[in-house]
Order: structure tokens, then C-alpha cells, then sequence
């Protein structure tokens, strides 16, 4: 502007030009090509999606899915409802799923690396497989190995013979695989954990939740209890009554004595810590007093362990107690011998050829038996896997495996359930499903592995294998839609929810449901789930029994306990390590949207820390987010500080998952990986691996908490205490039972609160209650009511919540929600529209969070959009971008919205979240988008809309058939996924429906009822033992000595009784 | 110098834009060419075919869907499958135009000619969008083909059309003011319209039993469909 022309003159012209461009004006963009089929699929019709039914290979668990494709791209995955162990739900990695197959760092090809180059190149499938043929058939006799991980069903037996058939040995690594995923403990009284995870990775997850909030959610008037016993309480502990703090590895020692029948209290001196403070003392004597109690007094008990993280050298002796406290065998730990005898014959340089498809050893075997090291002494390191890791980045050859959404498998997770891996869409990259590399890799060998196969594709070999189970096209084409064969007696879903109680329409479906049995999605009317694209022509031979029998499960001696020995210094701090419910054991660590999940204890994403008692940390002179060395004999991590009341003192506990040195892009220094820490030593009685017996140091190096000038500190999301604002509310069980006892509960609503804000000379309101027939309210004329005719609520059930977060990951992946990277999360700019609040109870100081008892009642309440009657979003958008629906939805339309943010402002529950830039997601990260949903620009407000996009479809569906929608028919991607239904979706205006039933409840109230903004969510109090301590709000705690109830915090909350 | 050059580069942007967008016009010649000279004109309006015999999922998608070429090759049969009465016109068999008879080097073989080419290579046909909705806006085809409405209520007489134009301005004003019940319909469809309105009031009324106020009529009664802004924003 300097050489000449005026500001003003710029605008003048400026201003001429808009006004001419306004006057041409646009109708349509630039030419956009429309390319049709050339010949159409059948079972895609454009604009709808099409379901295949497939089974998720994330964890052994193999829950059954519905994969929800968008004209051949796969956009969501759901679960199968008519699936005995997922009961239509998934859990966060579950969810995840099409991120993995959307990956952008996947590997593209087979590439293999030549003599004296040092990367990789890129090259055809038949060349691939020719050079490791080559390989194989050069290498002497005993030096080839195939590295399998976690095969069953069919895979298994081709790995078998086709270790068989070119001379090679198999070794299976599946450290986490060994768990009992059969466990029935719905109606059980009480559970006991010795630090088995069973809500996260431990046996079958989901499976596992659902039976567990029929036990532990408040049903039918009872309740069951669940004592946790261990060195520290992930998601799974906080969700117990009662937590048994145990020095790591003596655990054994009281599964022991509580199978042994005697007195508990006599191992409480071993079970502490070495040094034990007067806290440790009173609350290890409290809880094991308890636990005899409540173990004496309870009919069906069930018991769960070992955990990963108490395996130590008892691991096998705790294993035994457990299968005699629970009358059953189960199998022993995977040995780990063969494995370690294997990295030894690596180092010695007497392998030459090793396959690898196990999951990542060199990041997930502990970092002393330096498996990476010993694999660089291997001349042909051939890795199967999806993605370059750790392990797969020092590999000669790549021959990369198909996403469990796009190949053909099957998987028998337990008895009687045998499952079908379907491809959804074809492969993103030039990729083969392992068996299909096997046959090839055979092929170039003129070998046959199976002798009287005589199809050539995998998919041939895999319908020969299920010729005795689904031969005919009809039996494997019903096979096919139901997800799998499920044995007759075998596991039926369990309609004991008190969803399914409430509508009771659903009968317990342990017979085989129908072939044409229609999926729970919105698209059920439309889109039946389909068959197969590709059905092959003839269906082969079966295939002969194989040769070898498999080995019955190995006899493990009865192993004695043995006092705990540790590795590490004697003043050192025990390690706890522990697989993560997002990341497993590492290997969905790459996911995106579950970096970007807070951790569902801690409340941090994109980053490792290191969990410390506070006392610890006040000792060792430590605040949260400094960073530390932490030091074992077998190597030195750098992690941050989180102080934390869930672990027991003197210990320190640290997730597995992140740290990865080579797992893509979005992992690159992200976190800290723990087994670094640990030496490889083994449990003597069964040869499994011991991750835990190691003793630490640690070196403080650096400073402080997040702050502008120190932005790489650890940013815990949220709070831990409700300062007494009363968001997410608990009852106890014996005052509740008196209150059902009258009758079901309109609940009054937060009258209290309003008639102080009356008496504080506040505004005039009107109550709040749960009634349907109080919907719309009066005075609320936003928006064209049709009186009575919809209005869209949910209940949600806070005694259910487990707080795993898998309706996060789904409300990512169903609303194309972005990733903003941990920088942007920094600046507290996550885009969630559902978050998982996480409160240690309602106490009212921060310090309150962090006393021992804080995560004995640990409350968790899924924060998501209220879509209030009197919303205070709405009035102050300056163009009614925010406004409300006729059926009570809260409206945000993007196209209006100018991003004035006045709306989040005045959000009470801050549910509203900006787009500060316009996120990218990465080719083909973007094929996953929902193209029902609009992606979202910069500076646009966006939040949960009670998945509109899933109402107008009901609707849509219902109109052309002329009806009214179904109670049930709209099912948010929430509401969808939660294994353990906690949340009610319909419409409350309906008294008949489900969500207008459960809403009448004892234990209603709104989240911030008492601001009067008539939310559409009503949640549902958490179910304690005790009475809750209401931060002195609440009436006086009920009379003691109701019934058998045991009161818990009498001995071990003394402070509490002190008050603020 | 440079300042007048800038005020000229800035007065002309409003061109450059204009020029980066097709102004509607709704007549004929807007039609743009596309790359095989199809006549709707001949299919919908001389042959009187149902616009669903080839976008047959308008009635079932929000897309009422191109036809594949697949389907062009079930009618233009090519010559090696083609009846033995048809098999004398070489590539590709057209039906007979009223009183044209098909010769070799005729526009509509050379036309006929590029499908087979297209069905040959085994490539989609690249058809020049006519009808375009931003993508901030939903509009489900299948919800107002299966409430009654014509095709030619919203795209015009595509039967008499030779190459398709964009008869309708696709505007919000314009879906409003078909929503509000502004814009004529014909009498079928306004029937089918009305009739529909009238089932769902019977469904509030039946739902009203209990003698509580369910039951009372839409706010607004004239209105035809619903003018909520997320109804077609989400």
C-alpha cells in the first residue's frame, strides 16, 4: 500500500467489487464430474449404508461386529447385538477399529531390502514371497522359526502344517492372550480381582462389562460387590467397593488364605508395604476384615487373576488359588520359555530365517532380554505386519497382513464360539491376509501344507476348514450373517439389563436367533446385512483332521507360594506395570482417537506419567507434571509425575502403550514405554513372564506443572473434585432400597436449590422434574413445538457407567469429530462433544482428591450436550445458529454459525467446543468420514446433536413405511456402543418408552438441575454400599446396621468426620 | 501506474469470481455438454420411460443415483449378444426413432459408439453435474419421491429436455417456500402431501387417548413439511 494506493481507496474499490460480485451472484460451483458404476454391486445402493457382520481382532476377546460401509468404504463399526459375547456393543478400541485400517503410515506394499542397502524397496508379492522361499529353502536345517502370536481356528492349523511342511519351528508369543474369556459372574454377589482388569484387556472386556453391570449396577433391587485387590487401581479398581492394597506379589498369599478358609488378617503384616505407615495398617486390617465378611456371607462368589500387572514370581501360585477359589481349572500362563530360549538361539546366531507375526516383540518384551538386539544377529527377518513398528522397521522382508476389515479369517475366542472375519471393503493397500502369504509363500516353495488342499486362495482353504461346521452355501452364507456358529447351549446374551427389563421384549436369546435377524442400526429397514461381495465358486474338499492332535493344556506342578523377590534397589520404589485399556499392550497406540482420549483414570492424553502416592511424592519432594528419570537395573525411562491416591505407597505405576521409537506419526515421542524397565525374568512354576519384582529409583529432571512458559508438562483433563457443585450424584443401596420400597420416584426435582436462590432474591423459576407430561415446558418457545408430539431425551445410569469411554471413541468416529494433536489439547481445545467427567467423590478441596479413600468412591458421568428445554445457548446467538428444535433438540447450524462463541460462554457444562483451524485428516484417514455428517470448518461451534443425523434416518425410514418411529429405532452412536447400557435413548414425551420408564426413577436428578434449564438428560445416582458423603449437603447419612450392609468408611475415613 | 494496474486487478475480481461460477438460468442452454449426447427428451419424453427405470434409487437413498453403464448396456445391447434381427447394426443396437432408419455413420451410432467404449475400457461415464446441493444442506430424494411429489416439480420437463439444465434455482428460499406450502403444487400432490399431514395427526390423536392435550393440531397447519433449520442442516 505504501506506493500509493490509500486504505481507504482499497476499500472504496473493494467495496464496489463486492457489491458487483453480490449482484452476479453464484448458484452452482465449479464443474464437478458425476461418474457412475460401470456395473453396480448388488448390495450397494448409493446413499445407504450397507452392514457386513465381521469380528473384531483388536484383542483376543473377538467381539462380534456390524461393519457399517458408505459405498464400499467402511465409516463405523458397531456391535453385533445378535453376538454371545459383544451383545451389539464394542469398547474404545473396538471403536477405533477403521482407524487402524485407514492408517496412513500402513505399509503400501510388500518390500524387501537387499544386500548392503539399508532401506526397504518396494516390489511385487511374487517377488516377495520368491525371496523369502528363497530363504527358507537355503537356510540349514532347524534355523527357520515362525513367530506367531495369538492364532487360533483356521490360521492356527495352516501355521501348524506350514511350519511342518518347510521344516520350521513355531514359537507363539501372546503374552496377553491367556486369560479366561468365559467367566460367568452376572449374578454374582461378589467379585474379587487380584489385579485382573477385566473391565480393560483382562479375558474378554466387553463381555465382561456388560456381565458386570448387571452384577455391580443397581438391578431389581440388588446389588453385588466387588473387592479389588492389588498394588494399584486402574479402571477397573476404582470401579470396586473396596481396595486391598498388596505389596506386588503377594497377592497369592491372600488368595490363599481366602480359599484356605481362615483367619485374613493373619497375612496383613506380609501384604504391606515393607515400611508401613499407620494409614496402611488400618486400611489393609479394615478391608481384609471386610472381605471375610462379605466372602462369608455371600452365596455366588466369583474370583478374577491373575492380572498383568501382579505376575511375578507367585503368578502361577495366585492362578492356582483363584482357580480353587472359583472350583475350576483354567489354563496355566503362557509359557515364556520357548520364547527366551529363542531370543538366546538369535543371539548365538543360530537362526537364520525368522517370520514374524507376533504383536511387536522388540517394543513389548521387556527391555532386559534386548529381543531387538538379538533379532539384528538374524540374516532374514521376514515381518508380517500391518504397520512399520519397532519390529517390522528392522525387517530384511515386509510382507504386510490385510486389516481385519478387509481379509477373510476366523477366530474361536472360547469354546463354542466359532467366529467369521468378513472383508468389508477391499484392501486400502496392496495387502494379503497372512494365510493367503502363507499359501503364496508355499506356493514358491512347491510345497503343500495341508495335504488334500487343493484350492489355491485362502478364502478356499478357509471354507474347506469350515466344511464340517457351515459346508453348504446356505448354512455358511447364514454363518456369515450371524457373525459366526455359536454352540446351541452355548453363551446366549442375558437380557438381565434393566433396559431390557423395562421394554420387557427381549427374551433371552440363548437359541440361535434368525438367519435374517436384522441389526440394531438405524439403516435396519434398509440395509439387511449382506452377505459376502465375493462368494467363491466351488467349496472345496474338507480338510482331513490334522496330523497332530493338539496338545491337551500343560500340567503345571502345584506351585507353593515363595516371599517375593525383587530386582533393584532395597529403597527403590516398586514398579507396577500395567496394559491399557486403550492401548493394550502398544499396539493400538497409533489410533489417533484413542491418543486423543483422555485416559480414563488419569485424564491425560497424548502422554505417558508415572502414577505416585502423594505421600511418596510429598517425600521424594515430587509435584505432578515434573519430570523424571525413573531407573531399573534393566534401563531408564523419562516420564512425568501424576500423584495419585490409587496406588499404594511406596510404589509406582506406569502404563503400557506409549514410547513407541518407530510406530508412525502420530506416536513419535509421544510417552514412555515401561517395559523397558523390566529384566524378563520368569515365573519358575509356569515359565510366564514376570512383569512385576522390579524396584526403581528415581532422579527428578524437571520442573513443574504445565504453564505458558512451560508448556510440556503433564495436562490432566478436567478436575477431580466437584467442589461440591453435586454434578454427578450417588445413593446408598439401603436408602434407595427403603425409597423403592414406597413406590417409583417422580422425582421433585432440585426444589431445594431453587427455592435458596428464591430466598437469595434469584429468579422465579419452575421446578424441574422428570415427568413427561411436563414436556415442553412452559414458556419454552424456541423454535415451532408441535405440542406433546416428540421431544428427544436420554437417561443416563451412573450405577452402570464404568466410565470405559468407548462412547467417546464412537461419538469420534460416527460425527467426524477431528483430532487436534496435543498441542491444541494443551490450550484445552479438544473438539469431544461426549467427555467421561471423572470425580473422586463430592468433596469439596482439591486436597480432598488426593486423601487415601478418595478413589473409594470414584464417580463418573458422561458429559454430553443437555439439549435443555430453557437452553442458555440459545438466546445469546447473534444469528440463531444455536436454537431449538420442535422435537428439544438444540440445534447448531454450522452454515450460520459466524463462531461468535457467546454460546459456549454461557454453557453451563461447557459441553460446546470451537474449531480453531480447519482439521485435517490425513490421506485416508479421511475415508472414514461419515458422509452423513457435515465436516466441520474453522470457526465453527460444534456439539453433540443427539445424532440428528440417526433421528431424520428413523424418521425417513418410518415415513415410507408410514408409521411413527419405533421406541428403539434411533440409537445414538453412544448409546450404541456402551457395554454396559448405561444410556437410554427415545423419546420422553411417550410415557410407554423406555427412556420415559427408566427416567421415572428414585434416583433422577439433572446434572446442575438447579440453574432450571430443563435438561433432556437425566441421570440416574451411582448405587454405593454406604451412605454418600454429599460434601454436608444431604440429609444425615441413613441409620447403620440396615440389614447386612457393611459401612466401610467407619474405619478407614476418619478425616472425613472432621468436615469443612 | 502500479496503482491504477491494482485498482484494475481489484475491480476485476468480482469477474474472476463470477467466472468461477455458473450463473443459473433455467433455460436450455445452460445445458452444459456432456460426454455422450444423451437425450432425455428421447428416453423419458418419445419412449416414456419412468424416470426410476434408471435412477431407481430415488425412492430408497437420499442419491436418486446414476445409472451405471451397465445398465445403458441392458438396453444398447452390443452387437456380439445382440438378437440376430439387431446384430446387422454392427456395434451397437438402438431401438428405432420414429421413421429414422439407423445407418453406420449416423450421429446416434457415433454417439451409441463412445458408450461401447466406455463399457469396453471398463470406465465409468464422466457426466457433467448438473444438480448440485452444498454440503452443508442434506436433501433426501427418497423422503419426496415417497411422499408424491414428480420429478418434474423440482427438475422440470426433463422429458422434453435434450440436455439437461437446472430448471429450479436450488435455493434455501426456494425449499422454503415449498415447505411453507408457498409454491403451487399439482392436485395429486397436493393430496399426497395432505394426506400424509393428516396420517400424522391421526397417529397424535390415536396416541392421545388418554385425554390429555395430545392430539391438537400443528402449530402450523398450511405448512406442508417442516422448516426446521437441522431437519436439513447437520
Amino acid at each position: 500500500m505504501s506506493d500509493g494506493m490509500k486504505r481507504r481507496t482499497f476499500l472504496k474499490v473493494l467495496g464496489a467489487s463486492g457489491a458487483a460480485t453480490a449482484t452476479v451472484g453464484c448458484s452452482t460451483g465449479q464443474i464437478e464430474k458425476l461418474v457412475p458404476y460401470v456395473v453396480p454391486p448388488e448390495e450397494v445402493v448409493p446413499g445407504v449404508p450397507t452392514f457386513y457382520t465381521s469380528t473384531c481382532r483388536e484383542c483376543p476377546a473377538g467381539c462380534g461386529m456390524h461393519v457399517e460401509t458408505h459405498e464400499g468404504r467402511v465409516t463405523k463399526v458397531e456391535g453385533n447385538p445378535d453376538h454371545p459375547i459383544s451383545h451389539g456393543n464394542l469398547c474404545p478400541r473396538g471403536q477405533a477399529a477403521p482407524q487402524g485400517l485407514y492408517h496412513p503410515d500402513r505399509y503400501t506394499g510388500p518390500s524387501l531390502m537387499e544386500f548392503g542397502v539399508n532401506q526397504p524397496r518396494s516390489t511385487t508379492w511374487q517377488q516377495a514371497e520368491t525371496a523369502v522361499a528363497e530363504a527358507i529353502r537355503t537356510a540349514p536345517r532347524g534355523s527357520v522359526v515362525y513367530l506367531t502370536g495369538g492364532y487360533t481356528g483356521t490360521l492356527d492349523r495352516l501355521a501348524t502344517d506350514f511350519a511342518n511342511a518347510i521344516g520350521a519351528r513355531r514359537v507363539d508369543w501372546a503374552p496377553l492372550e491367556d486369560t479366561p474369556r468365559d467367566l460367568r459372574f452376572a449374578d454374582a454377589d461378589l467379585l474379587v480381582s487380584f489385579g485382573a482388569d477385566f473391565l480393560e484387556t483382562w479375558g474378554s472386556p466387553v463381555d465382561y462389562a456388560y456381565q458386570f453391570s448387571q452384577q455391580h449396577g443397581y438391578n431389581r433391587g440388588r446389588r453385588g460387590k466387588f473387592v479389588w485387590v492389588g498394588p494399584h487401581r486402574p479402571l477397573t479398581g476404582i470401579n470396586a467397593d473396596l481396595w486391598i492394597p498388596t505389596r506386588p506379589g503377594t497377592e497369592a498369599l491372600l488368595a490363599q488364605a481366602l480359599a484356605a478358609g481362615g483367619d485374613l488378617s493373619a497375612v496383613a503384616a506380609q501384604i504391606a508395604p515393607e515400611k508401613p505407615t499407620e494409614q496402611d495398617t488400618q486400611r489393609i486390617a479394615t478391608g481384609l476384615r471386610t472381605l471375610g465378611e462379605w466372602w462369608g456371607s455371600s452365596a455366588r462368589k466369583v474370583a478374577f487373576g491373575p492380572g498383568y500387572a501382579v505376575r511375578g514370581s507367585n503368578g502361577e501360585a495366585l492362578r492356582q488359588a483363584v482357580d480353587r477359589l472359583n472350583g475350576r481349572a483354567t489354563a496355566p500362563a503362557a509359557d515364556a520359555r520357548p520364547m527366551l530360549q529363542l531370543i538366546e538361539q538369535m543371539r548365538a546366531g543360530q537362526i537364520k530365517v525368522l517370520l514374524i507375526d507376533a504383536p511387536n516383540p522388540s517394543y513389548s518384551l521387556p527391555g532386559g532380554l534386548k529381543f531387538a538386539e538379538a533379532l539384528q544377529k538374524v540374516p532374514t527377518r521376514v515381518s508380517f505386519s500391518s504397520f512399520p513398528d519397532e519390529t517390522s522397521a528392522a525387517a530384511t522382508h515386509v510382507l504386510p497382513q490385510s486389516h481385519f476389515l478387509e481379509r477373510w479369517d476366523d477366530y474361536i475366542p472360547q469354546p463354542g464360539v466359532f467366529e467369521l472375519v468378513q472383508p468389508a471393503m477391499k484392501p486400502v493397500f496392496n495387502t494379503r491376509a497372512v494365510g493367503e502369504i502363507l499359501l503364496g509363500i508355499s506356493r514358491a516353495l512347491r510345497v503343500t501344507p495341508t495335504p488334500g488342499f487343493t484350492g489355491q486362495t485362502w478364502l478356499d482353504y478357509l471354507r474347506a476348514s469350515w466344511a464340517g461346521r457351515a459346508g453348504s452355501q446356505a448354512a455358511w452364507d447364514t454363518a456369515l450373517r450371524r457373525g459366526g456358529v455359536f454352540a446351541e447351549n452355548g453363551r446366549g446374551t442375558q437380557a438381565l439389563g434393566f433396559t431390557a427389563l423395562d421394554r420387557q421384549a427381549q427374551p433371552a436369546a440363548a437359541a440361535p436367533a434368525p438367519a435374517q435377524a436384522a441389526p440394531a442400526t438405524p439403516a435396519a429397514g434398509a440395509a439387511a446385512v449382506a452377505a459376502t461381495a465375493a462368494q467363491p465358486a466351488v467349496v472345496n474338499a474338507p480338510l482331513a483332521p490334522p496330523a497332530q492332535v493338539p496338545a491337551p493344556p500343560r500340567a503345571v506342578a502345584a506351585a507353593a507360594y515363595q516371599p517375593p523377590r525383587y530386582e533393584g534397589e532395597a529403597d527403590g520404589l516398586h514398579l507396577v506395570v500395567y496394559p491399557s485399556i486403550r492401548f493394550y499392550d502398544g499396539r493400538t497406540a497409533n489410533r489417533p482417537w484413542l491418543l486423543e482420549l483422555p485416559d480414563q483414570v488419569a485424564k491425560v492424553s497424548w502422554e505417558s506419567w508415572a502414577e505416585v502416592h502423594p505421600d511418596t511424592a510429598k517425600a521424594m519432594e515430587l509435584e505432578q507434571g515434573d519430570e523424571v528419570d525413573i531407573a531399573s537395573p534393566h534401563g531408564t525411562v523419562r516420564t512425568r509425575i501424576y500423584i495419585y491416591p490409587g496406588v499404594m505407597r511406596g510404589a509406582i505405576a506406569m502404563q503400557m502403550g506409549l514410547g513407541h521409537e518407530a510406530f508412525g506419526r502420530f506416536t513419535a515421542g509421544v510417552g514412555a514405554n515401561p517395559m523397558k524397565l523390566l529384566g524378563g525374568t520368569v515365573d519358575p512354576a509356569s515359565g510366564a513372564l514376570a512383569t512385576s519384582g522390579v524396584r526403581v529409583k528415581l532422579t527428578k529432571t524437571g520442573r513443574g506443572n504445565v504453564t505458558r512458559a512451560f508448556p510440556q508438562g503433564l495436562v490432566e483433563q478436567g478436575v477431580r473434585v466437584q467442589h461440591d457443585r453435586r454434578i454427578s450424584q450417588a445413593v446408598g443401596v439401603t436408602a434407595l432400597m427403603q425409597l423403592d420400597q414406597k413406590g417409583p420416584g417422580i422425582i421433585p426435582g432440585e426444589d431445594q436449590h431453587i427455592h435458596q436462590l428464591k430466598g437469595a432474591g434469584g429468579f422465579v423459576p419452575e421446578a424441574t422434574t422428570t415427568d413427561p407430561a411436563a414436556y415442553p415446558p412452559a414458556g419454552t418457545n424456541y423454535g415451532e413445538y408441535i405440542e406433546n408430539e416428540t421431544r428427544w431425551a436420554m437417561v443416563v445410569d451412573l450405577a452402570r457407567c464404568i466410565g470405559c469411554a468407548a462412547c467417546v471413541v464412537a461419538c469420534y468416529a460416527e460425527n467426524n469429530i477431528p483430532v487436534v494433536g496435543p498441542t491444541e489439547i494443551r490450550k484445552g481445545r479438544e473438539l469431544s462433544w461426549l467427555r467421561i467427567e471423572r470425580y473422586f467423590g463430592v468433596s469439596r478441596h482439591e486436597e480432598e482428591a488426593l486423601r487415601d479413600d478418595a478413589t473409594d468412591d470414584v464417580r463418573f458421568l458422561p458429559m454430553l450436550c443437555q439439549h435443555c428445554g430453557q437452553a442458555p445457548c440459545e438466546p445469546v446467538c447473534p444469528v440463531y445458529a444455536a436454537y431449538h428444535t420442535p422435537d428439544g433438540l438444540n440445534g447448531q447450524v454450522y452454515n450460520r454459525c459466524v463462531g461468535t462463541r457467546y454460546c459456549a460462554n454461557n454453557c453451563p457444562w461447557k459441553v460446546r467446543v470451537f474449531n480453531w483451524f480447519t482439521y485435517q485428516f490425513a490421506e485416508p484417514l479421511n475415508w472414514q468420514l461419515n458422509p452423513d455428517v457435515t465436516v466441520r470448518e474453522k470457526g465453527v461451534m460444534e456439539k453433540c446433536t443427539f445424532c440428528v443425523q440417526r433421528i431424520h434416518e428413523a424418521e425417513r425410514n418410518a415415513a415410507s413405511e408410514a408409521r411413527a418411529v419405533r421406541d428403539g429405532e434411533v440409537v445414538p452412536a453412544c448409546v450404541q456402543t456402551c457395554p454396559t447400557e448405561v444410556f437410554v435413548f427415545g423419546n420422553i414425551a411417550d410415557p410407554t418408552t423406555a427412556v420415559a420408564q427408566a427416567a421415572r426413577s428414585n434416583r433422577g436428578f439433572r446434572a446442575l438441575g438447579e440453574l432450571n434449564t430443563q435438561p433432556a438428560i437425566v441421570y440416574l445416582k451411582k448405587v454405593t454400599l454406604h451412605e454418600p458423603r454429599n460434601g454436608g449437603h444431604d440429609a444425615p447419612p441413613a441409620a447403620k446396621g440396615g440389614g447386612t450392609e457393611h459401612q466401610p468408611q467407619e474405619g478407614h475415613e476418619p478425616a472425613m468426620q472432621g468436615g469443612h | 501506474m502500479t496503482k491504477l494496474l491494482r485498482m484494475a486487478a481489484l475491480a476485476l475480481l468480482p469477474v474472476v469470481v463470477a467466472a468461477s461460477c455458473r450463473p443459473y438460468r433455467a433455460d436450455e442452454s445452460d445445458g452444459p455438454d456432456q460426454p455422450i449426447a444423451f437425450y432425455h427428451s428421447v428416453h423419458a419424453g418419445d419412449n416414456k420411460m419412468p424416470c426410476m427405470y434408471c435412477h431407481y434409487t430415488a425412492d430408497r437413498s437420499p442419491d436418486a443415483g446414476i445409472p451405471s453403464v451397465q445398465l445403458c448396456v441392458g438396453c444398447h445391447v452390443p452387437a456380439s449378444s445382440a438378437p440376430t434381427s439387431l446384430r446387422g447394426q454392427s456395434a451397437l443396437a438402438f431401438p428405432k426413432v420414429k421413421g429414422t432408419a439407423q445407418k453406420p455413420d449416423s450421429a446416434w451410432h457415433k454417439e451409441g459408439l463412445k458408450l461401447v467404449d466406455y463399457w469396453r475400457r471398463g470406465e465409468g461415464i464422466p457426466w457433467v453435474r448438473i444438480h448440485k446441493i452444498p454440503e452443508h444442506a442434506k436433501f433426501p430424494h427418497s423422503s419426496h419421491v415417497n411422499v408424491g411429489l414428480q420429478c418434474q416439480t423440482c427438475h422440470g420437463p426433463v422429458q422434453e429436455m435434450k440436455k439437461v439444465y437446472q430448471f429450479s434455482s436450488l435455493r434455501m428460499g426456494w425449499c422454503i417456500d415449498c415447505h411453507r406450502g408457498n409454491q403451487k403444487l399439482s392436485e395429486p400432490e397436493e393430496a399426497a402431501v395432505r394426506s400424509r399431514s393428516s396420517f400424522v395427526r391421526r397417529l397424535r390423536a390415536l396416541r392421545a387417548e388418554g385425554g390429555d392435550i395430545r392430539g391438537q393440531q400443528a402449530t402450523y397447519p398450511n405448512q406442508r413439511a417442516s422448516t426446521d433449520c437441522v431437519v436439513c442442516h447437520y
